[in-house]
């Protein structure tokens, strides 16, 4: 019972992680239907932000790195729009190449980083190391609970400000009909901004908890859990948001299952051979709807 | 003269869906355009609305060159387009969709009573405020879709195919309350391929014909014209 208590608790934390990146891919793709693949380097620069910010002006101060790191992850994801995803979605062009777009900036993101971190791992600071909290028997570490906690306020404050915030509102009416926000003047290309800026604060968040929970950070992070994530939000079916949420906590679990009860090296096998299960049963993931081809 | 619109070409991907329009609009009519499918009425629309952009030509409202604004500043403006298939946001509450129409104005007080008065206008929809708009009918979603524009205060309401899919009855309908959006001070601009119903309560109106206006008139002429009866009313 505490084994099996431990991995589901495992699993959760993962899925934290894995549903926090996830909904920056399924509201970017509910808006514009382009998969945005600089989500993954968010995720990485960030956690690189948050370590060197930790390692030099904001020495010692958890909470101040984490908020200026939020801060800067915002601000990248609008600029990242504003930069590479505007000019050709005002030009009309496919999304083929605002795909493609996003791709270049993932790969640079990911050289600057690596050019001024470095290729090494390097250890990163976490909060209660070595506390451990006894859930019925099962020791899970403290940091495990924070990040599920800080997950579910998220998730209950994003719930919120979409269906009562005005710019919240927004953003779900961009989901549901571009041209019509136009016409009603709404900011629309500003609504994008905030899209992409949420969505990195989001992966940002992901990004500084998973390297916490690992007490460690290396450039390799982004692309191992951006993949996941991705996988998560298509699981759940791109472009619903409740689904990226729930897609990242079953993949997680599945995952964690595996690794506790068979082996870490069946993990990935197992947790991508039921997507693959998944797409070929319904392919619209989980919650997806069959696209309505509007006349 | 509260908009005028000078030698307009608004190309529709290659091909050229507007060549050379002028009109104007006066303040407080009913102006409208017919036409047949294709001849250029709904890029004309869009173009006024700024989500096209026009080769050549220029639009003057309120003395001011509104050519080159981005959409939003022109429904801040007053300058706003319901347009053709409702395009409401279906997974949205009616409540959440006049929201949506009142996204530019900053007046909450302003909002409430635009609210109020557009449920004066369409009871119909005021009992189905918490109700999703994608179940409404087809009549109560243009009902909201109009009701939605009403929200932004405009000066000039721009109507792209009211009558689109409905029932002769709701047409009716839906023209009487136009008319009586117009008598409380709207300016309404018109786009209608039910010629008949449009031309019936316009003070005047264009022909649109292949991306040019080629007859125009008062409502009451163009509905005693020989051609417009034989093109347009299926006389």
């Amino acid at each position: 019972m505490a084994k099996f208590l431990q991995i589901l608790v495992n699993g959760i934390s993962l899925g934290s992680i894995y549903a926090l990146t996830a909904i920056g891919y399924s509201l970017i793709y509910s808006i514009l239907q382009l998969i945005n693949m600089s989500n993954a380097a968010v995720f990485l620069t960030s956690a690189v932000i948050f370590y060197a910010l930790y390692s030099s002006i904001t020495a010692g101060q958890v909470a101040l790195t984490f908020i200026l790191t939020l801060i800067a992850a915002g601000a990248l994801g609008y600029i990242i729009e504003l930069v590479a995803i505007r000019p050709i979605r005002e030009k009309g062009d496919s999304n083929t190449y605002a795909l493609i777009s996003s791709i270049g900036v993932k790969t640079i993101l990911e050289q600057i980083c690596q050019g001024t971190f470095g290729s090494e791992i390097k250890p990163f600071p976490t909060l209660l190391a070595g506390k451990y909290i006894d859930l019925f028997g099962a020791r899970t570490s403290a940091i495990q609970i924070i990040i599920i906690v800080v997950t579910l306020v998220i998730l209950f404050v994003m719930n919120w400000y979409t269906q009562h915030n005005r710019v919240g509102r927004g953003l779900r009416a961009l989901s549901q009909n571009l041209n019509a926000c136009h016409l009603m003047g709404m900011p629309v290309n500003t609504l994008i901004g905030v899209s992409f800026a949420v969505g990195s604060i989001l992966a940002a968040v992901s990004g500084v908890a998973y390297c916490m929970y690992l007490s460690s950070i290396s450039i390799s992070v982004g692309a191992a859990i951006g993949n996941k994530a991705f996988a998560a939000t298509v699981l759940g079916g791109i472009g619903v948001l409740k689904g990226a949420v729930v897609g990242g906590y079953i993949l997680a679990v599945i995952e964690s299952f595996v690794a506790g009860y068979w082996s870490m090296s069946a993990m990935n096998f197992v947790s991508f051979s039921v997507i693959i299960i998944v797409l070929i049963i319904k392919p619209t993931g989980i919650f997806g709807k069959k696209e309505q081809h509007k006349v | 003269m509260l908009l005028q619109v000078k030698d307009l070409h608004t190309y529709y991907g290659n091909i050229k869906a507007l060549r050379g329009v002028s009109f104007y609009v006066d303040e407080g009519e009913i102006l409208s355009f017919i036409g047949a499918n294709g001849a250029g009425k709904s890029t004309l629309m869009n173009t006024l609305a700024g989500t096209l952009k026009p080769k050549q030509g220029e639009i003057i409202f309120q003395g001011e060159d509104i050519t080159k604004m981005s959409p939003r500043d022109r429904v801040q403006k007053g300058f706003i387009l319901c347009p053709e298939g409702r395009q409401i946001f279906p997974k949205f509450t009616v409540e959440e969709n006049l929201l949506m129409g009142a996204y530019t104005v900053k007046d909450k007080n302003l909002i409430k009573q635009n609210y109020n008065k557009v449920f004066e206008l369409f009871p119909q929809i005021k009992d189905r405020q918490k109700q999703l708009a994608g179940t409404l009918s087809g009549g109560e979603q243009q009902m909201l879709a109009i009701s939605r524009a009403l929200m932004s205060n405009p000066h000039i309401l721009m109507l792209d195919e009211p009558s689109l899919g409905l029932s002769p009855i709701l047409v009716e309908q839906i023209f009487s309350l136009i008319e009586e959006i117009n008598k409380q001070g709207t300016t309404i601009l018109l786009v209608e391929q039910n010629a008949m119903a449009a031309l019936e309560i316009s003070n005047r109106a264009y022909v649109l014909e292949t991306g040019e206006i080629s007859m125009t008139g008062t409502g009451k002429e163009l509905l005693e014209n020989e051609m417009v009866i034989k093109s347009y009313l299926g006389g």
